[in-house]
């Protein structure tokens, strides 16, 4: 119940992206990466959840070795990965976009996902009503059905536009939720940050809100940083930090 | 409308056009045949739609698939001497494998080359037929297949056959989209990084959905070649396959009704239209018209709630104040 990754090293043509990186996250632990720019943090993530290969070094899961494994292998062994844009049919509406999450647990074969009045229908309409308790619990929309999809992913306007960020941002996470899966992949941070950390339904029922609000323990990992540290207090102290402060903006603005 | 009722608007729609067409046939004894026509370019365009209008995989091979299935059959009927009730088996079976082994190089190339490689597989196929010698008729082609089982020769009965075939492909259809396999097509479509995040195995289903694609092109081949008797190298190709692909694109290649609008389209025009060589004059013009008012062709998503609109507000006046309809993304497309 453990993911590891060891002297784990991508270069892409010239550029050294990771060199020699180790990381390992014990079950119930909750663990942050920060760094600046360019320091590697996606294709970190990319490749403990196997969107890009290692091209040296192991990622262990569960004490099997999945550095080979592709995405997909990975994802029904029960790592989820969000992205940092939020990624989703423009098309489509937000209870189809949240019922994409269910998939790892499909059970059914192409065939059957065919046949009316067959199992695969009635999986369907137990997944329908999930996703919606889901949408209502992480407050995406009043409307499953409509455009929203569409709303979801307009820029934010001027005015209000908090609302479709948050929205936007919390589609990923209720996507997993709904999976049961052991263990999520906390996207790699990005400017705007603090509008996501409001994505967290303050008035959610109690599951959603224990999801979101555990304390954070970060490790601080970049080229030039590469202290790990667990500091007490809470993810208010944690951005107060200088270490994660001069990871992200250089050690000047600590200074100052 | 609930979601239950949705799922069974498309095969609705399709049993009641066809019933009413045959009652007109009545009068007009040769809109028999047209429906036949019809039928088989729907049953070969109906799986094109699938894959490429929601799985985005375009495919110009489904013309050379069907006469795959339309000379497997011929042979084993004609030189073996098997009833055609049983060469309808390896008349699906050998295009569906073909499809399923080539599929998986293929199906990772973008749009236009894979259009481009899929149309030279179908060159292929129809040169390997044209070539084949005696074993195959070479160009003359292979005459004298026995008629279809149970309905024989009779044209109203052949019709019935070959759109009972087509409404099962609609209704799976209909029900694929709206399963959570039919959504991981579609997001395959949209963003395949989004799909294989979500745990879907994208090459086994591409693969998968083309091979049933070609297998069902197979089977319109089997109803071609018992219907007509005899199947030659031009009966049905890589021309075929352009206007089949033409057929989806103007009827609408995201709606499961899309593909045989299209091809009732392609049918009656070819009817009524004088002189062969204007064909492509007069079909290059609608398509391009088509898609500048319309990109996703006739039935589209947009077309669509445009004409619920319409439908809702003539209802309302009706009857009252309705509740108020909100326009569903996607619903005529499901």
């Amino acid at each position: 119940m453990s993911l590891s990754a060891s002297a784990v090293s991508i270069r892409f043509g010239g550029l050294v992206a990771l060199n020699n990186v180790g990381v390992s996250v014990s079950p119930g632990e909750i663990v942050g990466l920060v760094g600046p720019n360019g320091a590697g943090k996606t294709t970190l993530f990319n490749c403990l959840t196997g969107v890009a290969a290692p091209q040296q070094g192991t990622v262990m899961f569960d004490g099997e070795n999945i550095s080979n494994l592709r995405l997909e292998h990975r994802v029904r062994r029960g790592i989820s990965r969000t992205f940092q844009t939020p990624r989703l049919d423009l098309a489509g509406s937000v209870a189809d976009a949240v019922m994409l999450g269910f998939y790892p647990r499909l059970t059914q074969g192409l065939f059957g996902a065919c046949l009316p009045f067959s199992q695969a229908q009635r999986t369907e309409d137990e997944l329908a009503a999930k996703a919606r308790q889901l949408i209502a619990e992480f407050q995406l929309t009043n409307d499953p059905d409509s455009l929203r999809g569409r709303a979801l992913a307009r820029p934010p306007a001027p005015t209000g536009g908090s609302t479709s960020a948050r929205q936007r941002a919390a589609l990923p996470v209720a996507r997993r939720a709904g999976r049961g899966h052991r263990r999520r992949r906390p996207r790699p941070a990005r400017s705007g940050d603090s509008r996501c950390r409001r994505a967290r339904p303050r008035r959610a029922a109690g599951g959603a809100q224990r999801r979101l609000r555990r304390r954070a323990q970060p490790i601080a990992w970049s080229r030039w940083c590469r202290a790990r540290w667990s500091p007490p207090g809470t993810p208010a102290d944690v951005v107060n930090d200088p270490q994660v402060v001069g990871a992200y903006l250089g050690v000047q603005r600590v200074a100052a | 409308m609930n979601v239950k009722a949705r799922l069974w608007t498309a095969p609705a729609v399709v049993v009641v056009g066809f019933c009413l067409v045959m009652l007109l046939g009545l009068v007009r004894p040769s809109l028999h045949t047209t429906m036949f026509t019809i039928g088989l370019y729907a049953l070969i365009a109906l799986p094109l739609g699938l894959i490429y209008g929601q799985g985005g995989t375009i495919s110009l091979a489904q013309g050379s698939f069907a006469a795959l299935g339309a000379y497997t059959s011929a042979i084993l009927t004609t030189r073996y001497g098997l009833s055609p009730a049983l060469s309808i088996v390896p008349a699906i079976l050998l295009p569906a494998l073909l499809a399923f082994v080539i599929a998986r190089p293929i199906l990772r190339l973008p749009e236009l080359s894979l259009a481009l490689v899929t149309l030279s597989l179908g060159t292929v196929i129809a040169v390997g037929l044209q070539r084949g010698g005696d074993f195959t008729g070479s160009f003359v082609g292979l005459s004298g297949a026995p008629p279809l089982p149970i309905v024989g020769k009779n044209p109203v009965g052949t019709a019935i056959l070959l759109w009972a075939a087509v409404l099962v492909v609609v209704v799976m259809y209909s029900h694929f989209v709206r399963s959570l396999r039919g959504r991981s097509l579609n997001a395959i479509r949209v963003d395949r990084l989004l799909a294989e995040s979500m745990g879907v195995n994208v090459p086994l289903d591409l693969a998968t959905l083309f091979a049933a694609a070609a297998g069902i092109a197979g089977l319109a081949g089997w109803f071609y070649v018992h219907s007509i008797g005899y199947i030659a190298p031009d009966s049905l190709g890589p021309e075929t396959s352009a206007s089949i692909l033409f057929m989806v694109v103007l009827g609408g290649r995201r709606a499961v009704l899309g593909p045989i609008l299209g091809a009732a389209f392609f049918t009656f025009a070819n009817d009524f239209l004088p002189g062969a060589e204007s064909h492509g004059l007069f079909f290059g013009t609608i398509l391009v018209l088509i898609l500048m008012l319309s990109p996703d062709g006739i039935l589209s998503p947009q077309a669509m709630r445009w004409m619920r609109r319409v439908f809702a507000g003539r209802g309302r006046k009706a009857s009252g104040p309705a509740p108020p309809v909100v326009p569903r993304a996607g619903e005529a497309a499901r």
